[in-house]
Protein backbone atom coordinates (compact mmCIF):
# COMPACT_ATOMS: atom_id res chain seq x y z
CA UNK A 1 0.00 0.00 0.00
CA UNK A 2 2.71 2.44 1.09
CA UNK A 3 5.24 1.02 -1.36
CA UNK A 4 2.66 2.10 -4.20
CA UNK A 5 2.18 5.81 -3.08
CA UNK A 6 6.33 5.95 -2.84
CA UNK A 7 6.46 4.28 -6.19
CA UNK A 8 4.06 7.24 -7.61
CA UNK A 9 5.88 9.54 -6.18
CA UNK A 10 9.23 8.33 -7.92
CA UNK A 11 7.71 8.14 -10.40
CA UNK A 12 6.20 11.93 -11.12
CA UNK A 13 9.98 12.99 -9.95
CA UNK A 14 11.45 11.11 -12.74
CA UNK A 15 8.66 12.67 -15.18
CA UNK A 16 9.22 16.11 -13.29
CA UNK A 17 12.77 15.70 -14.79
CA UNK A 18 12.58 13.65 -17.63
CA UNK A 19 15.40 15.05 -19.97
CA UNK A 20 17.54 15.08 -16.80
CA UNK A 21 16.50 11.49 -15.75
CA UNK A 22 17.38 10.44 -19.26
CA UNK A 23 20.80 12.05 -18.93
CA UNK A 24 21.60 10.21 -16.27
CA UNK A 25 20.40 6.84 -16.84
CA UNK A 26 22.04 7.02 -20.02
CA UNK A 27 24.95 8.10 -18.15
CA UNK A 28 24.75 5.39 -15.79
CA UNK A 29 24.28 2.73 -18.62
CA UNK A 30 27.55 3.75 -20.34
CA UNK A 31 29.10 3.09 -17.20
CA UNK A 32 27.56 -0.33 -16.27
CA UNK A 33 28.68 -1.17 -19.52
CA UNK A 34 31.96 -0.14 -19.40
CA UNK A 35 31.77 -2.43 -16.41
CA UNK A 36 29.78 -5.20 -17.47
CA UNK A 37 32.23 -5.22 -20.81
CA UNK A 38 35.72 -5.37 -18.36
CA UNK A 39 33.88 -8.79 -16.45
CA UNK A 40 32.31 -10.42 -19.95
CA UNK A 41 36.25 -10.09 -20.50
CA UNK A 42 37.28 -11.24 -17.00
CA UNK A 43 34.69 -14.02 -17.23
CA UNK A 44 35.71 -15.48 -20.75
CA UNK A 45 39.41 -14.98 -19.14
CA UNK A 46 38.08 -17.06 -16.73
CA UNK A 47 36.80 -19.54 -18.54
CA UNK A 48 39.73 -19.70 -21.13
CA UNK A 49 42.03 -20.34 -18.15
CA UNK A 50 39.86 -23.00 -16.74
CA UNK A 51 40.07 -25.22 -20.14
CA UNK A 52 44.15 -24.40 -20.43
CA UNK A 53 44.23 -26.11 -17.16
CA UNK A 54 42.68 -29.11 -18.77
CA UNK A 55 44.40 -29.18 -21.70
CA UNK A 56 47.88 -29.19 -19.79
CA UNK A 57 49.91 -32.46 -20.66
CA UNK A 58 52.82 -33.38 -19.07
CA UNK A 59 54.86 -35.03 -22.08
CA UNK A 60 57.54 -37.77 -20.67
CA UNK A 61 59.37 -38.64 -23.44
CA UNK A 62 61.88 -41.86 -23.40
CA UNK A 63 65.10 -42.65 -23.82
CA UNK A 64 65.85 -45.15 -27.55
CA UNK A 65 65.76 -49.00 -27.20
CA UNK A 66 63.12 -49.71 -24.28
CA UNK A 67 61.99 -53.24 -24.31
CA UNK A 68 57.85 -53.71 -24.44
CA UNK A 69 58.18 -54.43 -20.84
CA UNK A 70 60.57 -51.46 -19.48
CA UNK A 71 57.70 -49.23 -21.37
CA UNK A 72 55.35 -51.11 -19.02
CA UNK A 73 57.26 -50.55 -16.02
CA UNK A 74 57.01 -46.92 -16.72
CA UNK A 75 53.28 -46.99 -17.68
CA UNK A 76 52.90 -48.49 -14.13
CA UNK A 77 54.95 -46.35 -12.45
CA UNK A 78 53.48 -43.08 -13.98
CA UNK A 79 50.19 -43.96 -12.77
CA UNK A 80 50.54 -44.83 -9.42
CA UNK A 81 51.03 -40.82 -8.61
CA UNK A 82 47.70 -40.11 -7.28
CA UNK A 83 47.82 -36.95 -9.27
CA UNK A 84 47.54 -39.00 -12.78
CA UNK A 85 44.31 -38.72 -14.56
CA UNK A 86 44.92 -40.35 -18.12
CA UNK A 87 48.05 -42.04 -19.93
CA UNK A 88 48.12 -42.21 -23.50
CA UNK A 89 51.06 -43.65 -25.22
CA UNK A 90 52.41 -42.78 -28.38
CA UNK A 91 55.05 -44.69 -29.67
CA UNK A 92 58.30 -43.62 -32.26
CA UNK A 93 56.10 -44.87 -35.49
CA UNK A 94 52.60 -43.04 -34.12
CA UNK A 95 55.01 -39.83 -33.29
CA UNK A 96 55.98 -39.64 -37.11
CA UNK A 97 53.00 -40.35 -38.46
CA UNK A 98 51.40 -37.37 -36.64
CA UNK A 99 54.42 -35.39 -37.54
CA UNK A 100 54.16 -35.69 -40.76
CA UNK A 101 50.07 -35.38 -40.82
CA UNK A 102 50.86 -31.85 -39.05
CA UNK A 103 53.24 -31.23 -41.77
CA UNK A 104 50.97 -32.28 -44.55
CA UNK A 105 52.37 -30.35 -48.25
CA UNK A 106 55.98 -29.98 -46.88
CA UNK A 107 57.07 -33.82 -46.47
CA UNK A 108 60.02 -32.81 -47.93
CA UNK A 109 61.38 -31.71 -44.57
CA UNK A 110 61.11 -35.40 -43.25
CA UNK A 111 62.95 -37.02 -46.31
CA UNK A 112 66.77 -37.67 -45.89
CA UNK A 113 66.47 -37.80 -42.63
CA UNK A 114 66.99 -41.48 -43.03
CA UNK A 115 65.98 -42.82 -39.53
CA UNK A 116 63.13 -42.05 -37.34
CA UNK A 117 64.20 -39.62 -35.46
CA UNK A 118 61.01 -39.04 -33.05
CA UNK A 119 61.24 -40.45 -29.58
CA UNK A 120 58.20 -42.16 -27.60
CA UNK A 121 56.52 -40.88 -25.07
CA UNK A 122 53.51 -40.68 -22.38
CA UNK A 123 51.05 -37.50 -22.72
CA UNK A 124 49.82 -37.39 -18.99
CA UNK A 125 46.57 -35.21 -18.10
CA UNK A 126 46.16 -34.87 -14.65
CA UNK A 127 42.86 -35.23 -12.83
CA UNK A 128 40.96 -32.43 -12.00
CA UNK A 129 41.14 -32.02 -8.67
CA UNK A 130 45.08 -31.94 -8.88
CA UNK A 131 45.37 -29.26 -11.84
CA UNK A 132 47.88 -26.55 -10.41
CA UNK A 133 51.09 -25.22 -11.58
CA UNK A 134 52.67 -26.91 -8.48
CA UNK A 135 51.44 -30.46 -8.81
CA UNK A 136 51.84 -30.15 -12.50
CA UNK A 137 55.72 -29.07 -11.07
CA UNK A 138 56.10 -31.88 -8.79
CA UNK A 139 54.88 -34.44 -11.60
CA UNK A 140 57.21 -33.34 -13.84
CA UNK A 141 60.15 -33.67 -11.37
CA UNK A 142 58.81 -37.15 -10.09
CA UNK A 143 58.97 -38.45 -13.53
CA UNK A 144 62.47 -37.13 -14.14
CA UNK A 145 63.25 -39.32 -11.58
CA UNK A 146 61.81 -42.36 -13.75
CA UNK A 147 64.34 -44.55 -15.40
CA UNK A 148 63.95 -44.83 -18.93
CA UNK A 149 63.05 -41.36 -19.08
CA UNK A 150 64.58 -39.04 -21.25
CA UNK A 151 62.64 -35.79 -20.70
CA UNK A 152 59.70 -34.16 -19.23
CA UNK A 153 58.01 -31.36 -20.93
CA UNK A 154 55.53 -29.30 -18.68
CA UNK A 155 53.82 -26.66 -20.35
CA UNK A 156 53.87 -24.73 -17.18
CA UNK A 157 55.19 -21.53 -18.41
CA UNK A 158 52.44 -20.90 -19.93
CA UNK A 159 49.87 -21.72 -17.73
CA UNK A 160 51.85 -19.99 -14.63
CA UNK A 161 52.28 -16.36 -16.91
CA UNK A 162 48.50 -16.77 -17.59
CA UNK A 163 47.61 -17.29 -13.63
CA UNK A 164 49.39 -14.32 -12.55
CA UNK A 165 48.01 -12.25 -15.58
CA UNK A 166 44.07 -13.56 -14.56
CA UNK A 167 45.24 -12.44 -10.45
CA UNK A 168 46.12 -9.45 -11.90
CA UNK A 169 42.73 -9.07 -14.15
CA UNK A 170 41.07 -9.60 -10.71
CA UNK A 171 42.21 -7.22 -8.62
CA UNK A 172 42.09 -4.83 -11.38
CA UNK A 173 38.95 -6.05 -12.06
CA UNK A 174 37.47 -5.44 -8.62
CA UNK A 175 39.55 -1.60 -8.16
CA UNK A 176 37.53 -0.67 -11.43
CA UNK A 177 34.04 -1.81 -9.72
CA UNK A 178 34.11 -0.36 -7.09
CA UNK A 179 35.59 3.27 -8.90
CA UNK A 180 32.29 2.99 -11.11
CA UNK A 181 30.37 1.81 -8.24
CA UNK A 182 30.97 5.12 -6.56
CA UNK A 183 30.72 6.95 -9.79
CA UNK A 184 27.12 5.57 -10.27
CA UNK A 185 25.74 6.58 -6.51
CA UNK A 186 27.30 10.25 -7.11
CA UNK A 187 25.81 10.73 -10.25
CA UNK A 188 22.42 9.45 -9.06
CA UNK A 189 22.59 11.16 -6.01
CA UNK A 190 23.46 14.61 -7.78
CA UNK A 191 20.09 14.26 -9.98
CA UNK A 192 18.20 13.28 -7.73
CA UNK A 193 19.29 15.93 -5.35
CA UNK A 194 17.22 18.05 -7.74
CA UNK A 195 14.15 16.57 -7.28
CA UNK A 196 15.40 17.31 -3.65
CA UNK A 197 15.72 21.05 -3.90
CA UNK A 198 12.28 21.64 -5.86
CA UNK A 199 10.79 19.80 -3.01
CA UNK A 200 12.66 21.14 -0.04
CA UNK A 201 10.15 23.51 1.59
CA UNK A 202 7.72 20.06 1.27
CA UNK A 203 10.11 17.78 3.29
CA UNK A 204 11.14 20.50 5.88
CA UNK A 205 7.59 20.37 6.43
CA UNK A 206 7.09 16.58 6.26
CA UNK A 207 9.75 16.72 8.90
CA UNK A 208 8.00 19.06 11.26
CA UNK A 209 5.51 17.37 11.12
CA UNK A 210 6.30 14.08 12.20
CA UNK A 211 7.48 12.46 9.57
CA UNK A 212 10.40 10.15 10.12
CA UNK A 213 13.37 10.03 7.86
CA UNK A 214 13.04 6.74 6.39
CA UNK A 215 9.34 8.32 5.14
CA UNK A 216 11.05 11.08 3.33
CA UNK A 217 13.63 9.76 1.55
CA UNK A 218 12.28 5.86 0.40
CA UNK A 219 10.71 8.23 -2.33
CA UNK A 220 14.03 9.52 -3.40
CA UNK A 221 15.24 6.16 -2.61
CA UNK A 222 13.27 4.23 -5.40
CA UNK A 223 14.03 7.13 -7.98
CA UNK A 224 17.28 6.19 -7.34
CA UNK A 225 16.44 2.62 -7.75
CA UNK A 226 14.55 3.36 -11.28
CA UNK A 227 16.93 5.50 -12.38
CA UNK A 228 19.47 2.67 -12.14
CA UNK A 229 17.49 -0.41 -12.75
CA UNK A 230 16.60 1.56 -16.14
CA UNK A 231 20.16 1.97 -16.66
CA UNK A 232 21.60 -1.31 -15.89
CA UNK A 233 18.53 -2.81 -18.24
CA UNK A 234 20.00 -0.80 -21.58
CA UNK A 235 23.45 -1.52 -20.62
CA UNK A 236 22.69 -5.06 -20.33
CA UNK A 237 21.06 -5.31 -23.28
CA UNK A 238 23.19 -3.05 -25.63
CA UNK A 239 26.18 -5.33 -24.08
CA UNK A 240 23.83 -8.21 -25.23
CA UNK A 241 23.55 -7.29 -28.71
CA UNK A 242 27.23 -6.18 -29.02
CA UNK A 243 28.37 -9.89 -27.78
CA UNK A 244 25.70 -11.56 -30.32
CA UNK A 245 26.62 -9.25 -33.01
CA UNK A 246 30.81 -10.08 -31.78
CA UNK A 247 30.08 -13.71 -31.78
CA UNK A 248 28.37 -13.98 -34.74
CA UNK A 249 31.03 -11.98 -37.12
CA UNK A 250 34.21 -13.29 -36.10
CA UNK A 251 33.70 -16.33 -34.67
CA UNK A 252 31.55 -18.19 -36.63
CA UNK A 253 31.81 -16.37 -40.13
CA UNK A 254 34.95 -15.39 -40.22
CA UNK A 255 36.99 -17.56 -37.64
CA UNK A 256 38.70 -16.64 -34.79
CA UNK A 257 41.92 -18.70 -32.96
CA UNK A 258 39.80 -18.74 -30.49
CA UNK A 259 37.47 -21.01 -31.73
CA UNK A 260 37.77 -23.90 -29.39
CA UNK A 261 37.09 -22.15 -26.80
CA UNK A 262 32.94 -20.97 -26.46
CA UNK A 263 32.77 -17.57 -25.56
CA UNK A 264 30.43 -17.06 -23.17
CA UNK A 265 27.72 -14.31 -22.02
CA UNK A 266 26.36 -13.81 -18.19
CA UNK A 267 24.83 -16.58 -16.52
CA UNK A 268 20.97 -15.83 -15.87
CA UNK A 269 22.01 -15.43 -11.89
CA UNK A 270 24.78 -12.93 -12.79
CA UNK A 271 22.48 -10.99 -15.15
CA UNK A 272 19.80 -10.73 -12.00
CA UNK A 273 22.89 -10.10 -9.41
CA UNK A 274 23.90 -6.81 -11.83
CA UNK A 275 20.53 -5.96 -12.07
CA UNK A 276 19.97 -6.02 -8.57
CA UNK A 277 23.55 -4.24 -7.99
CA UNK A 278 22.61 -1.23 -10.57
CA UNK A 279 19.00 -0.55 -8.74
CA UNK A 280 20.52 -0.78 -5.51
CA UNK A 281 23.46 1.59 -6.44
CA UNK A 282 21.23 3.83 -8.09
CA UNK A 283 18.73 3.76 -4.66
CA UNK A 284 22.19 4.67 -2.82
CA UNK A 285 22.81 7.74 -4.94
CA UNK A 286 18.75 8.75 -3.82
CA UNK A 287 18.83 8.14 -0.61
CA UNK A 288 21.96 10.21 -0.37
CA UNK A 289 20.72 13.27 -1.91
CA UNK A 290 18.66 13.55 0.99
CA UNK A 291 20.93 12.96 3.78
CA UNK A 292 23.42 14.50 2.67
CA UNK A 293 21.39 18.03 2.31
CA UNK A 294 20.01 17.39 5.14
CA UNK A 295 22.85 18.55 7.47
CA UNK A 296 23.25 21.56 6.01
CA UNK A 297 19.85 22.51 7.87
CA UNK A 298 21.25 22.57 11.03
CA UNK A 299 23.20 25.25 12.34
CA UNK A 300 22.55 29.12 12.04
CA UNK A 301 20.32 29.31 9.04
CA UNK A 302 17.90 31.81 9.88
CA UNK A 303 18.23 33.93 13.07
CA UNK A 304 14.94 33.91 14.39
CA UNK B 1 2.53 20.47 29.61
CA UNK B 2 5.37 22.58 28.57
CA UNK B 3 8.48 23.76 30.59
CA UNK B 4 11.38 25.79 29.99
CA UNK B 5 14.33 26.05 33.00
CA UNK B 6 16.89 29.25 32.10
CA UNK B 7 16.95 28.08 28.77
CA UNK B 8 19.31 30.00 26.71
CA UNK B 9 19.89 29.66 22.84
CA UNK B 10 22.73 31.30 21.10
CA UNK B 11 23.20 31.11 16.83
CA UNK B 12 27.05 32.04 17.40
CA UNK B 13 28.11 36.00 17.53
CA UNK B 14 26.16 38.82 19.12
CA UNK B 15 23.36 39.18 21.54
CA UNK B 16 21.32 35.25 22.28
CA UNK B 17 18.16 34.81 20.54
CA UNK B 18 16.93 33.86 24.05
CA UNK B 19 18.16 34.61 26.97
CA UNK B 20 17.20 32.73 30.54
CA UNK B 21 13.63 32.04 29.54
CA UNK B 22 12.01 30.48 32.44
CA UNK B 23 8.51 29.57 31.39
CA UNK B 24 5.42 26.87 32.41
CA UNK B 25 2.54 26.38 30.65
CA UNK B 26 0.07 23.90 31.81
CA UNK B 27 -2.57 21.58 29.81
CA UNK B 28 -5.22 23.46 28.06
CA UNK B 29 -3.77 26.82 28.37
CA UNK B 30 -4.12 29.13 25.37
CA UNK B 31 -1.00 31.57 25.03
CA UNK B 32 -0.08 34.28 23.40
CA UNK B 33 4.39 35.12 22.80
CA UNK B 34 4.13 38.78 21.70
CA UNK B 35 7.02 41.14 20.70
CA UNK B 36 8.48 42.53 17.60
CA UNK B 37 10.31 40.85 15.18
CA UNK B 38 13.18 39.34 16.46
CA UNK B 39 12.10 39.02 19.74
CA UNK B 40 12.48 35.62 19.98
CA UNK B 41 8.88 34.31 19.01
CA UNK B 42 10.03 31.94 16.45
CA UNK B 43 12.96 30.22 17.84
CA UNK B 44 11.13 29.98 20.91
CA UNK B 45 8.48 27.93 19.32
CA UNK B 46 11.44 25.99 17.47
CA UNK B 47 12.81 25.14 20.63
CA UNK B 48 9.71 23.55 21.67
CA UNK B 49 9.60 21.41 18.66
CA UNK B 50 13.07 20.25 18.71
CA UNK B 51 13.75 21.66 15.28
CA UNK B 52 16.91 23.90 17.11
CA UNK B 53 18.04 22.90 20.67
CA UNK B 54 18.74 24.90 23.22
CA UNK B 55 22.54 26.12 23.63
CA UNK B 56 21.66 25.41 27.58
CA UNK B 57 19.02 24.93 29.76
CA UNK B 58 16.09 22.67 29.82
CA UNK B 59 13.16 22.42 27.45
CA UNK B 60 10.21 20.06 28.77
CA UNK B 61 7.80 18.86 26.12
CA UNK B 62 4.81 16.71 27.06
CA UNK B 63 7.05 15.08 29.62
CA UNK B 64 10.02 14.39 27.44
CA UNK B 65 13.53 16.67 28.40
CA UNK B 66 14.23 17.80 24.52
CA UNK B 67 18.04 17.82 25.39
CA UNK B 68 18.14 14.15 25.89
CA UNK B 69 15.89 13.34 23.23
CA UNK B 70 17.43 11.44 20.18
CA UNK B 71 17.06 12.99 16.83
CA UNK B 72 15.91 9.59 15.89
CA UNK B 73 12.53 10.19 18.98
CA UNK B 74 12.03 13.62 17.72
CA UNK B 75 9.31 12.47 14.67
CA UNK B 76 6.91 10.73 17.64
CA UNK B 77 7.00 13.73 19.51
CA UNK B 78 6.38 16.13 16.83
CA UNK B 79 3.11 13.99 15.39
CA UNK B 80 1.46 15.12 18.89
CA UNK B 81 2.18 18.74 18.18
CA UNK B 82 0.32 21.04 15.14
CA UNK B 83 2.51 23.95 13.80
CA UNK B 84 0.71 26.37 11.60
CA UNK B 85 3.20 29.04 9.78
CA UNK B 86 2.63 32.58 8.71
CA UNK B 87 2.91 31.31 5.31
CA UNK B 88 0.73 28.62 5.23
CA UNK B 89 3.64 26.19 3.81
CA UNK B 90 0.85 24.52 1.30
CA UNK B 91 1.92 22.00 -1.04
CA UNK B 92 0.89 23.24 -4.35
CA UNK B 93 0.71 19.86 -6.31
CA UNK B 94 -1.37 18.43 -3.79
CA UNK B 95 -5.35 19.67 -3.52
CA UNK B 96 -6.59 20.03 -0.19
CA UNK B 97 -7.28 17.25 1.20
CA UNK B 98 -3.92 15.51 0.09
CA UNK B 99 -2.41 18.16 2.42
CA UNK B 100 -4.56 17.74 5.14
CA UNK B 101 -4.29 14.19 4.98
CA UNK B 102 -0.19 14.60 5.07
CA UNK B 103 0.22 14.15 8.73
CA UNK B 104 -2.04 10.78 8.78
CA UNK B 105 -0.08 9.23 5.55
CA UNK B 106 3.34 9.59 7.51
CA UNK B 107 1.64 7.63 11.00
CA UNK B 108 0.82 4.97 8.20
CA UNK B 109 -2.77 4.85 8.03
CA UNK B 110 -4.70 3.55 5.17
CA UNK B 111 -6.98 5.54 2.85
CA UNK B 112 -9.92 4.40 4.21
CA UNK B 113 -8.86 5.13 7.79
CA UNK B 114 -7.29 8.64 6.56
CA UNK B 115 -10.52 9.56 4.56
CA UNK B 116 -13.57 9.83 7.31
CA UNK B 117 -10.74 11.76 9.62
CA UNK B 118 -9.31 14.27 6.78
CA UNK B 119 -13.31 14.98 6.02
CA UNK B 120 -14.27 15.91 9.25
CA UNK B 121 -11.58 18.00 10.33
CA UNK B 122 -12.00 19.92 6.65
CA UNK B 123 -15.97 20.13 7.93
CA UNK B 124 -14.83 21.87 11.19
CA UNK B 125 -12.95 24.51 9.61
CA UNK B 126 -15.68 25.34 6.58
CA UNK B 127 -14.00 24.19 4.03
CA UNK B 128 -15.70 20.38 3.66
CA UNK B 129 -16.62 21.46 0.26
CA UNK B 130 -13.43 22.59 -1.18
CA UNK B 131 -11.56 19.39 -0.55
CA UNK B 132 -10.47 18.72 -4.49
CA UNK B 133 -9.53 22.18 -4.91
CA UNK B 134 -5.64 23.28 -4.83
CA UNK B 135 -4.48 25.49 -2.57
CA UNK B 136 -3.48 28.54 -5.59
CA UNK B 137 -7.48 28.31 -5.93
CA UNK B 138 -8.39 30.13 -2.39
CA UNK B 139 -8.03 32.58 -0.43
CA UNK B 140 -5.57 33.61 1.98
CA UNK B 141 -7.95 33.11 4.82
CA UNK B 142 -9.07 29.62 3.68
CA UNK B 143 -5.19 28.38 2.81
CA UNK B 144 -4.76 29.01 6.47
CA UNK B 145 -7.80 27.21 7.29
CA UNK B 146 -6.32 24.63 5.32
CA UNK B 147 -2.93 24.56 7.19
CA UNK B 148 -5.23 24.87 10.95
CA UNK B 149 -6.91 21.63 9.79
CA UNK B 150 -3.61 19.89 8.56
CA UNK B 151 -2.19 21.03 12.32
CA UNK B 152 -5.57 19.27 13.90
CA UNK B 153 -5.80 16.22 11.85
CA UNK B 154 -3.29 14.20 14.30
CA UNK B 155 -5.65 15.52 17.12
CA UNK B 156 -2.21 17.16 19.15
CA UNK B 157 -2.19 17.86 22.24
CA UNK B 158 0.07 20.92 21.44
CA UNK B 159 -0.91 23.78 18.66
CA UNK B 160 1.61 26.06 17.90
CA UNK B 161 0.92 29.28 15.99
CA UNK B 162 3.64 31.61 14.17
CA UNK B 163 2.26 34.42 13.46
CA UNK B 164 -1.15 32.51 12.17
CA UNK B 165 -2.69 36.13 11.24
CA UNK B 166 0.01 37.68 9.73
CA UNK B 167 -0.72 37.67 6.24
CA UNK B 168 -4.65 37.80 6.49
CA UNK B 169 -6.42 41.24 7.02
CA UNK B 170 -8.01 42.13 10.87
CA UNK B 171 -11.40 40.18 10.02
CA UNK B 172 -9.78 37.32 8.47
CA UNK B 173 -7.50 37.32 11.22
CA UNK B 174 -10.73 36.96 13.87
CA UNK B 175 -11.96 34.07 12.31
CA UNK B 176 -8.79 32.29 12.93
CA UNK B 177 -8.43 33.30 16.21
CA UNK B 178 -11.79 32.17 16.80
CA UNK B 179 -11.38 28.96 14.99
CA UNK B 180 -8.10 28.36 17.66
CA UNK B 181 -9.87 29.18 20.44
CA UNK B 182 -12.63 26.70 19.40
CA UNK B 183 -9.69 24.22 19.31
CA UNK B 184 -8.51 25.27 22.47
CA UNK B 185 -11.90 24.69 23.86
CA UNK B 186 -11.73 21.14 23.00
CA UNK B 187 -8.44 20.61 25.37
CA UNK B 188 -5.41 21.22 23.28
CA UNK B 189 -2.72 23.91 24.41
CA UNK B 190 -2.42 26.68 22.17
CA UNK B 191 0.80 28.45 22.06
CA UNK B 192 0.21 31.90 19.40
CA UNK B 193 3.35 33.84 18.50
CA UNK B 194 2.30 37.22 16.82
CA UNK B 195 4.12 40.48 16.87
CA UNK B 196 0.92 42.24 16.30
CA UNK B 197 -0.27 43.90 19.72
CA UNK B 198 -4.25 44.26 18.49
CA UNK B 199 -5.92 41.02 19.00
CA UNK B 200 -3.86 39.69 22.46
CA UNK B 201 -5.01 43.10 24.27
CA UNK B 202 -8.10 42.97 23.31
CA UNK B 203 -9.09 38.75 24.32
CA UNK B 204 -8.48 38.23 27.93
CA UNK B 205 -5.82 35.04 27.40
CA UNK B 206 -2.54 34.62 29.11
CA UNK B 207 0.27 36.91 27.45
CA UNK B 208 3.85 36.47 27.24
CA UNK B 209 5.94 39.15 26.02
CA UNK B 210 9.56 38.92 24.38
CA UNK B 211 11.73 41.61 23.69
CA UNK B 212 15.75 41.19 22.46
CA UNK B 213 15.49 37.51 24.10
CA UNK B 214 14.05 38.00 27.27
CA UNK B 215 10.84 37.28 28.90
CA UNK B 216 9.49 41.16 29.86
CA UNK B 217 5.85 40.69 30.82
CA UNK B 218 4.23 37.03 31.70
CA UNK B 219 0.89 37.60 33.02
CA UNK B 220 -2.02 34.89 33.40
CA UNK B 221 -5.18 37.45 32.93
CA UNK B 222 -8.40 36.45 34.10
CA UNK B 223 -9.70 34.42 31.53
CA UNK B 224 -12.98 35.92 29.55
Amino acid sequence: MRIIVFLQEAVNNVNRHRLLSLATTITISLILMVFGLFLLIYFNLRGFGGSLREQVVVTAYLQEGLTREEIRDIEVRIHQDPAVGTVHFTSKEEALQEFQVKLQGQAGILQGLGENPLPASFDIKLSPTYQTPEVVKRLAETLKLIKGVEEVQDGLDWLDRFTSFARFARIMGLGIGVLLGIAVVTITSNTIRLSFYTRREEIELMRLIGAKEAFIRAPFFIEGAVVGLSGGVIALLSLGCLFFVFQKQFIIEKGFFLKEVPLTFFSFELLLLLLFMATFLGGMGGYFSVSSSVKTRRGPRSLW
Amino acid sequence: MIQLFHVYKEFGGGLPALDDINLAIEKGEFVFVTGPSGAGKTTLLKLLTGEERASSGQVQVLGKNLSYLKDSSLPYLRRNIGYIFQDFRLIQQKTVFENVALPLRIIGLSQEQIRPRVQEVLRSVGLGHRADTYPIQLSGGEQQRVAIARALVNRPSILLADEPTGNLDEQLGWEIFTLLKEINAYGATVLVATHQQGIPKKVHRRRISLEKGKIIYDEAMISG
